[in-house]
């Protein structure tokens, strides 16, 4: 009954703290190019990131505007600081690309960048 | 959501290794009598089953929360990679210990058994992504954890089963082995802090070295309360005190529970922070 009432302590305080460090997220993107936020006249052809230790991409997704998601291909397929996502055909307006990686300490990575595609309205004289 | 259940599960893995693994590490040091090794063989199992039930459940949290696509390219992350060598190792080792907990006759090959699941964490973790003498050194720090826990969870079933004199052997030989073990895994462990934590970034301000500091506090009171038991309890043991008997199962139970917060911390440690940040 000791046993019992220790363990279900132990896990009410595991589940406790949790909370606490939800927000600690890991921020290992060093850079990127275009640099997130940019905006651009059209897609460009490549989409180049650059991580501060190797990591292993397993996935990259635009999403639209329009809230459509789609996946892009990436290379290499094998633990890198540098990915390189060619032809992303990213559409007109606002689009978001979201990214998860393994690091090499085990953790889960993510992130995303943004990018505004199609020139700006030019001004009226 | 994903990322708590990974803790938990975490949790359960550190307590199945090092129990499981523990278990034969004090048989092989404590020497028991035959009739006291079927306790510690049902340690092994026990930890071992846990190592078994955790490791495919962790690999599959760790695919959802990679994306939930069982792609080669994700599968290629996960396997090919320094936690799917971890992972690996630890069920390989655990099911070789569920098969043989309980084979009195070899005690060399359960030794080489109970090496593997600790030896993962040479390759995943924190100091493992540092470099392989990092990693070799949390090695040793989670193989002196587990001869500890082991050799605890020995000592509290003989303190209830054992005769005095017998207990009183017991508690001798405990007691020389663990004050170069625990040596050792302060040794480790400090050497670990010094390692991971880059202070010249005051790193008591960030999640991670504040989570550690939290760490290091329950540690100082596990040995603190270890001192205890060696220099006040094992003497009047020794000298025949049976009311010793009672303080040092009670004192004994109070080191499981903070062993057991040691595992939780470390835990949420491993799975909400990192020193690479």
């Amino acid at each position: 009954m000791f046993r019992l009432r220790t363990g279900a302590a132990l896990l009410l305080s595991l589940a406790t703290l949790v909370p606490v460090f939800q927000a600690a997220a890991h921020t290992t993107l060093e850079s990127s190019s275009p640099p997130s936020g940019a905006t651009l006249d059209q897609s460009p052809p490549v989409i180049e990131m650059k991580f501060h230790h190797p990591v292993s991409l397993t996935s990259v997704v635009v999403v639209d505007a329009g809230k459509t998601e789609r996946k892009l291909e990436f290379a290499p397929h094998a633990s890198a600081a540098e990915f390189k996502v060619s032809n992303p055909q990213l559409a007109a307006g606002h689009n978001e690309i979201k990214w998860k990686a393994l690091s090499q300490d085990g953790h889960v990575v993510s992130g995303s960048l943004t990018y505004e595609v199609g020139a700006k309205e030019p001004k009226a004289p | 959501m994903l990322e708590a259940f990974t803790a938990l599960l975490k949790f359960a893995l550190y307590a199945g290794v090092l129990s499981g693994s523990g278990a034969v590490f004090a048989q092989a040091t404590q020497d028991p009598l035959p009739d006291e090794a079927g306790y510690l063989a049902r340690v092994t199992r026990f930890g071992s089953a846990l190592v078994v039930g955790a490791c495919p459940l962790i690999t599959l949290v760790l695919i959802l929360r990679l994306g939930g696509e069982f792609d080669d390219v994700t599968m290629s992350a996960v396997f090919a990679s320094g936690s799917g060598a971890a992972l690996f190792l630890q069920t390989a080792g655990a099911l070789l210990l569920l098969t043989t907990a309980s084979d009195e006759a070899s005690m060399l090959v359960r030794l080489s058994y109970a090496v593997l699941p600790v030896l993962g964490f040479a390759f995943s973790g924190h100091a493992a992504a540092v470099g392989p003498v990092d990693g070799f050194v949390a090695v040793l720090h989670v193989s002196a954890a587990a001869w500890w826990l082991g050799s605890l969870l020995y000592l509290h079933e003989r303190c209830r089963h054992a005769d005095p004199g017998r207990l009183g052997n017991i508690v001798a030989r405990f007691s020389s082995i663990a004050f170069i073990i625990t040596g050792g895994l302060v040794i480790a462990g400090l050497t670990l802090v010094i390692i991971l934590v880059d202070f010249s970034t005051d790193p008591w301000l960030l999640p991670y070295g504040q989570i550690l500091g939290a760490k290091l506090c329950v540690v100082a009171a596990l040995l603190a309360l270890a001192g205890y038991n060696r220099q006040r309890l094992t003497p009047r043991l020794l000298s025949g005190d049976r009311t010793a008997v009672t303080t040092l199962q009670r004192t004994i139970v109070v080191e499981m529970v903070l062993i057991a917060a040691v595992l939780a911390i470390t835990a949420i440690l491993t799975t909400f922070t990192s020193p690479h940040e």
